[in-house]
């Protein structure tokens, strides 16, 4: 296309009409030859016409909307495509674009509309909100008029957004976690030590703190000190490698998402109870979030982590080992993400691929003995089989089996490297997770 | 995504818009019938039978079936054929009935939407309806105007031309070129194709070249750029006019030989106005092609890359030449070697011939356009 407006196909019918009647004039003298001209003329006027309206097009005003930031809520998108011109815009194809992994439940993805000169008209488009970071927009134009006999360039109307999906916490796993626990608050250790609850009384010890002494025992004659319970804290930093295995299975049900709702859910539970916690992201070779914070900053910095996993980058990313961070970079990150002193337990949940794919180093993490490894292997084709009919699932099982009886293996093989390795289904993954956590706080 | 709602509405109204020409196809087929029946069609050669009626027939139906796509795909194209087809019946009526013809409209605008228009859309797009009217009174207008401007170019364009036609010379070398453009039909219609095809290439350029100028936009212009084909030779300044120059002066002799040759084999009619079309159309002919070889030559030396295709393209001309001369006996390998003597002797000539020739039609022209007398 040279021009910024170009014919289209249905132009040949004006075109051989005309002919037809100009032909007609010339040859049989039926007086026609001027209708012929009046329709090339038309053509020339109407096209006249597209040039200033496609002009008038490209100099809109385009502004941005878009709400809604929470899993599984709608995400709207709103574009306001005002025409400051005097020259009516008719009519415009517009298209939105939007990434493919995102499901529109209401709206168009495009359409037909007109713009009204001096006037503004509004795109809305409902998609459904998925965990991680996607790119919405731009708007795509193509004007027409209105027999189609002309088509504009492609013009490009707004910028495309950003939207950061935060994950949606698990409300039923939210009560199994204060079930397992028992309380709410910061963890007690049920030992003696620092701490600012209540604990016991006991007798005087030379260098016991003056400012410990029990004062009415000491009214009664009795030298007594209050001890108090020690508050146990844990270091929890869970890592999620992020690879297209992850986003197998219907959407909102993969086990990225679902995995995404656990570690959120489970973050806010330990950043309730003063816990740090922490994430690290791996996806397409860049890492996200990393550090371990204490309470709710730890919290927040989790469910950030997790609204910046950039599917893009998944869907796109190459099986090229070469590419991206090395498995000795993981360690490195892994180590520098970890407090020196406290001993952190590093939650790692992935699948057999991801596992397989760094599993040396996390052999050496663990012989280093800087962190505690608790690895747990999803199987992904198991993801959204629950929706399928009773018939269909039983073939299905066929196609998991494979992957289950390799999940078991690699399981066995990290247990005898010396790594807390189980495997995990849709349907138990948090419970273990949250069952893990807690044994190994009963054990702090 | 073409919802089965819009395809049903679009069926539908593509149907109803060509009900009067199916109406019309019908009627007329009905009424064939009988005379049809009435032919034997057992003996060879068919008694009785008339081929006019037979062809008729034919045309009918081909239009009639045409109709079918154009219900189908909402296509203003098939509709258009369907209606010339009775152009070749002699109905010329149907050519010249709103009826008929405004169909071929409405089939673009249905296939506009039926192409464009999404499901769900009304929920996407909103806005207030008052501009609406706004919108609705100003396209019309501007409608109005389209067809306005139009009509009008299209009256005064036909009346320019009808013009043209009544040009009658009293100059006995140019007159049967004159009556060819202005009596003979194959001429008019070259004379009209010109007018139509400059009056929109006209209308095309300046519309786009105000509107750049008038109100230029960096998003159309980076698009208009993006989409531009990336080889694009740099040009120095005035390099069209140096290879017409040069062009010029390579041209005669390969102009005189192509004719010594056509006439040779016979192509060149012994009639007056068909000879002198033939030695317009050669010379034209060979100025464009040695036009466009050395254009492509020389453009390939400007950019400072040669290739190949320098080599061949100049040596394409060098061939044609000798090869010409050899053709037409103005040279003898054998004898002359590679120093063609006689072509150059008759070089003068020919030149002086070629440039007549090319003055001869930039005169008509003039004088055909009323700029001299």
């Amino acid at each position: 296309m040279s021009g910024i407006v170009a014919s289209t196909g249905r132009v040949s019918a004006i075109i051989l009409v005309a002919s037809a009647l100009i032909a007609l004039d010339v040859f049989w003298a039926v007086d026609s030859g001027a209708l012929g001209l009046t329709l090339i003329g038309f053509l020339a006027a109407l096209r006249v016409y597209n040039a200033v309206a496609q002009t008038s097009l490209s100099a809109c005003r385009v502004y941005v909307d878009v709400k809604g930031s929470v899993e599984g809520k709608p995400l709207t998108v709103e574009y306001n495509v005002c025409n400051n011109s005097w020259i009516p815009i008719a009519l415009v194809e517009v298209s939105l674009v939007y990434p493919s992994y995102l499901k529109l439940v209401r709206g168009s993805p495009g359409g037909l509309t007109v713009i009204p000169p001096r006037e503004c008209v509004k795109y809305r488009a409902e998609l459904l909100a998925r965990v991680g970071k996607h790119k919405i927009g731009p708007l795509k134009a193509v004007l027409r008029d209105l027999f189609g006999f002309f088509r504009g360039l492609e013009l490009t109307l707004g910028d495309p957004v950003e939207v950061k999906v935060k994950p949606r916490e698990d409300e039923s796993l939210r009560r199994v976690l204060l079930e397992i626990s028992r309380s709410v608050g910061l963890s007690r250790a049920r030992r003696p030590g620092e701490g600012s609850e209540f604990y016991a009384t006991r007798d005087y010890k030379p260098g016991d703190e003056v400012r410990r002494v029990y004062w009415k025992a000491l009214a009664k004659g009795r030298m007594a000190v209050k001890e108090f319970e020690r508050e146990s804290t844990l270091h929890t930093l869970f890592l999620i490698l992020a690879d297209k295995s992850m986003l197998y299975g219907p959407q909102l049900s993969t086990p990225l998402e679902h995995i995404a709702r656990i570690t959120v859910t489970i973050a806010r539970h330990l950043a309730s109870k003063g816990d740090y916690v922490g994430l690290l992201v791996v996806s397409n070779g860049k890492t996200l979030g990393g550090r371990l914070e204490r309470g709710w900053k730890g919290y927040r910095r989790v469910a950030d982590a997790l609204s910046n996993i950039d599917y893009d980058s998944i869907i796109g990313s190459t099986e090229n080992p070469e590419s991206g961070i090395s498995p000795e970079q993981l360690v490195g990150k892994l180590l520098a993400s970890t407090p020196s002193r406290e001993k952190v337990n590093v939650i790692l949940i992935n699948t057999v691929e991801g596992t397989e794919k760094y599993s040396r180093q996390f052999k050496k993490l663990q012989s280093l003995k800087a962190c505690t490894l608790h690895s747990f292997i999803i199987i992904p084709h198991l993801y959204g089989i629950e929706k399928l009919k009773a018939f269909e699932r039983a073939v299905y099982r066929i196609k998991t089996y494979e992957d289950t009886r390799k999940a078991y293996d690699k399981v066995r093989e990290l247990r005898r490297e010396g790594i807390k390795a189980v495997p995990v289904t849709p349907w138990d993954a948090a419970a273990k997770i949250i069952s893990k956590l807690e044994t190994v706080r009963g054990l702090a | 995504m073409r919802s089965t709602y819009t395809l049903t509405i679009s069926l539908i109204a593509s149907a109803i818009l060509a009900t009067p020409l199916l109406y019309y196809n019908l009627s007329l087929l009905i009424a064939e019938l009988p005379t049809i029946a009435g032919f034997n069609f057992a003996s060879w050669p068919p008694l009785g039978v008339d081929f006019k009626v037979i062809l008729n027939v034919f045309y009918l139906v081909f239009s009639t079936l045409l109709l079918v796509p154009a219900i189908i795909y909402s296509s203003p194209v098939a509709y258009a054929l369907s209606l010339i087809i009775h152009a070749f019946r002699g109905d010329y009526g149907v050519l010249l009935s709103a009826v008929y013809v405004l169909p071929i409209f409405f089939y673009g605008a249905l296939s506009v939407f039926s192409e464009g228009w999404r499901a769900g859309q009304l929920y996407s797009f909103r806005f207030n309806v008052s501009p609406f009217l706004v919108l609705a009174m100003g396209y019309s207008s501007i409608m109005v105007l389209v067809v306005l401007a139009s009509y009008y170019s299209g009256i005064l364009l036909w009346g320019y031309i009808s013009a043209l036609r009544g040009v009658r010379l009293d100059k006995p070398v140019l007159d049967p070129l004159v009556d060819f453009f202005t009596i003979n039909p194959v001429g008019v219609v070259i004379l009209v194709g010109f007018m139509a095809l400059g009056l929109y290439l006209f209308s095309e350029a300046l519309a786009e070249t105000l509107i750049s100028y008038v109100k230029p936009s960096k998003l159309v212009a980076v698009k208009v750029l993006r989409d531009m084909d990336f080889e694009a030779p740099i040009k120095p300044p005035l390099s069209s006019l140096r290879n017409m120059v040069i062009s010029l002066a390579l041209s005669p002799p390969i102009y005189y030989l192509v004719l010594l040759n056509l006439s040779k084999f016979g192509f060149i009619s012994e009639d007056p106005i068909m000879g002198v079309l033939a030695r317009w159309a050669s010379s034209l002919l060979v100025l464009a092609v040695v036009w466009r070889i050395l254009t492509r030559l020389l453009t390939r030396f400007d950019e400072a890359e040669p290739g190949p295709w320098n080599v061949i393209l100049g040596a394409l001309l060098i061939v044609l030449l000798y090869g010409l001369a050899y053709v037409a006996g103005y040279w003898n390998p054998g004898a002359d070697g590679l120093s063609p003597s006689r072509v150059d002797e008759a070089l003068k000539n020919i030149m002086l011939g070629y440039y007549t020739t090319l003055f001869d039609m930039v005169k008509l022209i003039l004088v055909l356009v009323g700029v001299a007398p």
